[in-house]
């Protein structure tokens, strides 16, 4: 027997009575702030945890540890080159990080080693909190403000490149980046040129952090203008900003200028091209948020992504969409920060009102949900994505181990100055922490190492990335594929040595217990041609014989 | 006509939309019977109102072209290899033992050195004996085809359970488009050892569907068709068998705990029971209770439950799991509204079958995809609620011009959904769902041309056992014992399963090492070998490097160990022989 139709006929699903009523929850003073602290305090929690399980810097960081020293060694001014990897590699780098790891070095207590540890840990804990006043301007829930600076404290992508060594300058460029995007935002709505030049400020600062978070900023602040209506007063305040930014890194990209022309920078413009992901390829993979369970994050972000363009309001989504276009190279780390906002949508917009229902008087034989559920999923919501950022790619947030750093020094202290490496590891280059510190540990030169050469001109980098992939191919072969690639990249990539560490490789790509490059140590350990001069518990040197030896 | 398939699916839910609501009406409550209903909650959707003009003709469109799709995703896989995919060794072997004994059950089957009881369910076995004799399909084709038949049937048998347990034709079209797209629904089916493993899946899902109708409506007949289907089940594959015994299990929990239901599960258990009395009692009369004991104690050393639920990535959707979000979704839906059954079932599914989480999940996995999409997208759609950067700030940021959600919005959404899980689909597991390359099968005939009868081999091909499609054929192509090959063991107490699995694993691990690891691995587990047979393929158990050959270091090992000489070097695996 059919019921009565009614006017609008009752669901279970409660979205539909609530779609009048503002899903805002106003929390207590005192329950909002200790909520953020909460949410700030796992999220130093989990940064930590990885940091201060190591005694090294996470992953990579050389380059900048060299640098470092640089500056040091030339009385904080800045070098026309780094010494790293004794290449012309202009000393081109966005230099706050540098400084600031230098002279917390130099005034602390802390050697540079752990300045590399620390420094990226601060200040990667130190952007949440910027996020959160990011999130406090642009939102009014303040519950909803809770849910996205949880999310951001735990999405993986936040955090995963901010806190290892190489963070040194990323980490600052986010935090100054969420900064600038706050004044941003007070500046549309506030107005005044107070905010206009704390926009400049940060955004300068910004810029003499990490070029890429620069990038950002410069893409998302017409979006948020546009977002709070094109106003000619907000045109003029961003105009103002970019004139003191632009003035505020000018000792950095005049001196550069002055001692490099413009080829370096050409350069880093032309890295994005050589190096970035297809950007459509990691729209419908929808697997940056690196999150390895099942991806909570990004789901209740693409929940409120289409609640978003579903209410017609296109700022977030569109913020979303233009870091994948704008900046598809660092997009994963990038549009983590529409999509915590996001994710505050999609449980504020979705979730929630599925939880509370339609009103009772409205629905009187509705099925109430059950009184735990909302508490219970909550709960289960932060464990889940706190255990999943604990467990986020702990292969590669590793640092060098000690026996490795010992490999590291035998080579440094027993082979010729002027000697030349082929480090193979069978690793990709971004993540491939011993060809980065090797040069900086040991002093020699790494023939294949790519970092660093993104500002030297000429297409370097391309270069370089094709000799470094093509070298870790042999980790699976023999002698035959080096003389190969001797023979493919000339006299330029010439080596002495081969060093083989003796660890998993970290690309996932590999038996999870495999050792790196078994084929190439056995058939090298066979083969006339080389010799080997160290075999310890963190790699293998073998030297080349020289032809006439044998 | 995928096209076609994808666009009425597309237009049946646009009406559904704009029918204000009539198709959206709730999930079935199971767990509050509604007054108008006792009991059973079965949907008579043919009568329902809000259909507009042909509705019925677009449901059995939309359904037929779910069905398409799936079937077409599944003969992609089999058709684009001219060998069974991945196993199905041990069964091809078994086949052919039933023929040589003119369809009696052997004691036990020629594979992999005759040791092995004729325990496995034989029905399987026995449609591809007979479908290779009856038709003029050669026995490798009967292992590639009718795997592909019984699965694409499958998706029917899903729809009729879908159908019984679902209160809308929108959730019923959405959930037979996610069970014939999930991959994890057809992955282990379409290989071949999916001959009994699809026969087992259609009889569970027809099964439980039968006793859900049995504790809902009552009736002999659903009692007869629930013990005959469960025979069937048990009669093909006894991991389906457990799979639709504990989801019926869960079914009497909620609507059978009566007399009548107690009873009619009794005559259900008994009638399985004396129906497949052919196989057991036989197995029972040979071999005593030990095969069945060993099987019993069978189990995945590597599939911890909880983990397998925390995880979440049953559907082994290789891009971003949909499918398994919309479950998610729709688990988060039945919970608020009190209707805990499908959510029970998947929990479960990992509690009670680790191993075979991810198949036997797939079945509630993609009926909470059809409510998600039911009870909260399509709701959601039609009237989008307002979200946090749009709360009390509409004078700031950019308002809404008009109210609702852009037209545009739900038929782009259902077909991007679609497309995507039709991509995810197509890309899944590529590598595992692979035949034997026609240079190995050359490599496998000449050991079985060049090598004596009794040689006992050692394979080495860096997969994980039940992946090898190596090891599992080589005893059936070459007709020589493999001294590592998991399959069949089950049915074994000595040496018991899971040291099997370790032995095999450990000699795997030599693959990345050199000669002295199989002397180490001979040596700890007691077994000898005279050849070596290390596959040129790459491995495709998933971290191993695209484009990587099997085995490099333990080859070139062996090349220089004295201990050890090439008998066969060709395009697809070397052949040592141990001096």
């Amino acid at each position: 027997m059919q019921q009565p139709r009614p006017a609008r006929p009752p669901r279970l699903v409660v979205i539909e009575g609530q779609r009048d009523t503002p899903p805002e929850t106003r929390l207590s003073p005192t329950a909002y702030g200790v909520a953020i602290c909460f949410a700030v305090a796992l999220g130093a929690l989990v940064r930590a945890s990885f940091v201060l399980s190591q005694d090294f810097p996470l992953s990579d960081g050389g380059l900048f540890f060299v640098m470092a020293e640089d500056l040091q060694h030339s009385g904080y001014a800045l070098p026309a080159f780094t010494s790293y990897n004794a290449s012309d590699i202009p000393f081109a780098y966005p230099p706050l990080g540098i400084y600031a790891g230098a002279l917390v070095a130099d005034l602390t207590p802390l050697d540079m080693l752990q300045t590399l540890r620390i420094l990226p840990l601060t200040a990667s804990v130190l952007s949440i909190l910027a996020f959160h006043l990011l999130a406090r301007s642009l939102i009014r829930s303040q519950l909803a403000v809770v849910v996205s600076v949880f999310a951001f404290a735990l999405l993986p992508r936040a955090f995963y490149w901010m806190i290892m060594g190489g963070g040194l300058t990323r980490s600052f460029g986010l935090l100054f980046a969420l900064l600038a995007l706050h004044q941003v935002v007070v500046m549309c709505r506030s107005g005044g040129a107070r905010h206009a030049i704390a926009a400049g400020v940060f955004a300068g600062l910004t810029a003499l952090s990490h070029l890429e978070w620069a990038w950002f900023v410069a893409f998302s602040t017409p979006i948020l203008i546009a977002g709070h209506g094109l106003r000619r007063e907000h045109l003029r305040d961003a105009c103002i900003a970019g004139v003191v930014a632009v003035a505020l890194a000018a000792p950095w990209w005049g001196t550069v200028i002055a001692q490099h022309g413009l080829s370096p920078f050409l350069a880093a413009s032309q890295t994005a091209s050589q190096t970035s992901a297809n950007p459509l390829v990691s729209l419908l993979s929808f697997h940056f948020t690196d999150e390895p369970l099942f991806p909570l994050l990004a789901t209740l972000g693409l929940i409120g992504l289409i609640a978003e363009v579903a209410g017609r309001r296109y700022l977030l989504p569109g913020w979303f969409l233009a870091c994948l276009v704008l900046e598809p190279t660092a997009f994963g780390t990038v549009a983590m920060v529409p999509l915590a906002l996001l994710v505050a949508c999609g449980v504020t917009g979705v979730m929630l009102p599925m939880l509370e229902g339609p009103a009772r008087s409205e629905h009187p034989g509705r099925i109430l949900p059950p009184r735990w559920l909302p508490a219970a999923a909550a709960v289960a919501a932060v464990f889940y994505t706190l255990l999943s950022a604990a467990l986020t790619s702990p292969k590669t947030l590793s640092a060098m181990t000690s026996d490795e750093r010992d490999a590291m020094a035998w080579a440094a202290a027993n082979t010729p100055s002027s000697s030349r490496f082929l480090v193979v590891t069978g690793d990709r280059w971004a993540i491939d922490r011993t060809s980065e510190w090797f040069p900086a540990l040991t002093g020699r030169v790494s023939v294949a190492t790519p970092q660093g050469y993104e500002f030297v001109p000429g297409r370097a980098l391309e270069q370089k990335i094709e000799a470094y992939i093509a070298a870790q191919r042999c980790a699976s072969s023999d002698a035959g594929c080096l003389d190969a690639w001797r023979a493919r990249f000339g006299e330029a990539y010439a080596f002495d040595y081969i060093y083989l560490p003796r660890l998993e490789p970290r690309n996932f790509s590999t038996l999870d217990k495999d050792e790196c490059c078994a084929a190439l140590r056995a058939a090298l350990l066979r083969d006339p041609g080389y010799r080997t001069v160290f075999d310890g518990p963190g790699a293998t040197i073998i030297s080349v014989r020289p032809k006439d030896a044998n | 006509m995928p096209a076609a398939a994808l666009r009425s699916c597309i237009i049946l839910l646009v009406r559904a939309d704009t029918s204000g609501g009539d198709l959206s009406v709730q999930l079935r409550d199971y767990a509050n019977p509604p007054a108008r209903g006792k009991g059973l909650h079965v949907v008579e959707g043919a009568s329902r109102p809000s259909l507009l003009a042909r509705p019925d003709v677009r449901y059995a469109a939309a359904l037929a072209a779910a069905v398409a799709l799936g079937g077409l995703v599944r003969a992609s896989f089999v058709l684009g290899a001219d060998f069974p995919l991945n196993d199905g060794g041990m069964f091809f072997v078994m086949a052919r033992d039933l023929q040589a004994n003119g369809y009696a059950l052997p004691g036990f089957t020629a594979y992999n050195g005759g040791e092995i009881p004729f325990a496995y369910p034989p029905l399987g076995i026995y449609a591809a004996a007979l479908f290779a004799d009856l038709t003029p399909v050669s026995m490798l084709d009967a292992f590639r085809f009718l795997p592909l038949l019984v699965s694409t049937f499958s998706i029917v048998a899903f729809f009729l359970l879908a159908r019984t347990m679902l209160s809308t034709r929108v959730a019923v079209v959405v959930a037979v488009t996610a069970f014939a797209l999930v991959p994890r629904s057809f992955i282990w089916m379409i290989m071949g050892g999916g001959i009994t493993r699809s026969f087992g899946f259609v009889f569970a899902i027809l099964t439980v569907q039968q006793a859900l109708l049995l504790y809902t409506r009552g009736g002999r007949r659903h009692a007869a068709l629930a013990a005959c289907l469960g025979a069937l089940t048990l009669l093909s594959h006894v991991e389906m068998a457990w799979f639709a015994a504990f989801s019926c299990g869960l079914l009497f929990a909620i609507h059978g705990r009566s007399r009548g239901g107690v009873i009619s599960s009794a005559a259900v258990a008994a009638g399985v029971l004396v129906l497949a009395a052919p196989w057991w009692a036989n197995v029972l009369a040979q071999h005593g209770i030990e095969p069945f004991v060993a099987a019993a104690d069978t189990r995945s050393p590597e599939a911890n439950p909880v983990v397998l639920l925390i995880q979440f990535r049953m559907t082994a959707e290789p891009l971003f799991p949909l499918i398994a979000t919309l479950a998610a979704l729709g688990a988060f839906a039945c919970m608020v509204n009190r209707q805990y059954v499908l959510p029970v079932w998947v929990a479960a599914c990992a509690l009670l079958d680790p191993r075979g989480f991810g198949t036997v999940a797939s079945v509630p996995i993609a009926l909470l995809a059809g409510i998600a999409v039911q009870d909260v997208l399509v709701p959601f759609l039609h009237h989008p609620a307002r979200t946090a950067l749009s709360a009390g700030s509409d004078d700031l940021l950019v308002p809404r011009l008009r109210p609702g959600a852009p037209a545009w919005l739900l038929p782009s959404g259902g077909v991007i959904m679609a497309c995507y899980a039709l991509i995810g689909t197509l890309v899944a597991a590529p590598t595992l769902l692979t035949g034997l390359a026609p240079d190995e099968r050359d490599a496998m005939a000449w050991v079985a041309a060049s090598t004596p009868e009794a040689a006992r081999v050692l394979v080495v091909s860096g997969e994980a056992w039940d992946g090898d499609r190596t090891s599992e054929w080589l005893p059936a192509l070459a007709g020589r014992r493999s001294v590592a090959t998991v399959q069949g063991r089950e049915w074994l107490r000595e040496p018991a399963f899971d040291a099997q699995i370790h032995a095999h694993r450990a000699v795997q691990e030599c693959a990345q090492a050199d000669a002295a690891c199989l002397t180490n691995w001979a040596r700890d587990t007691g077994r000898t070998f005279d050849f070596v047979y290390l596959p040129r393929l790459s491995p495709r158990t998933p971290p191993s490097a695209e484009g990587d050959e099997c085995c490099p270091a333990l080859r070139a090992s062996l090349f220089a160990d004295t201990a050890y000489r090439v008998v066969y070097d060709g395009p697809g695996a070397t052949v040592f022989a141990k001096r």
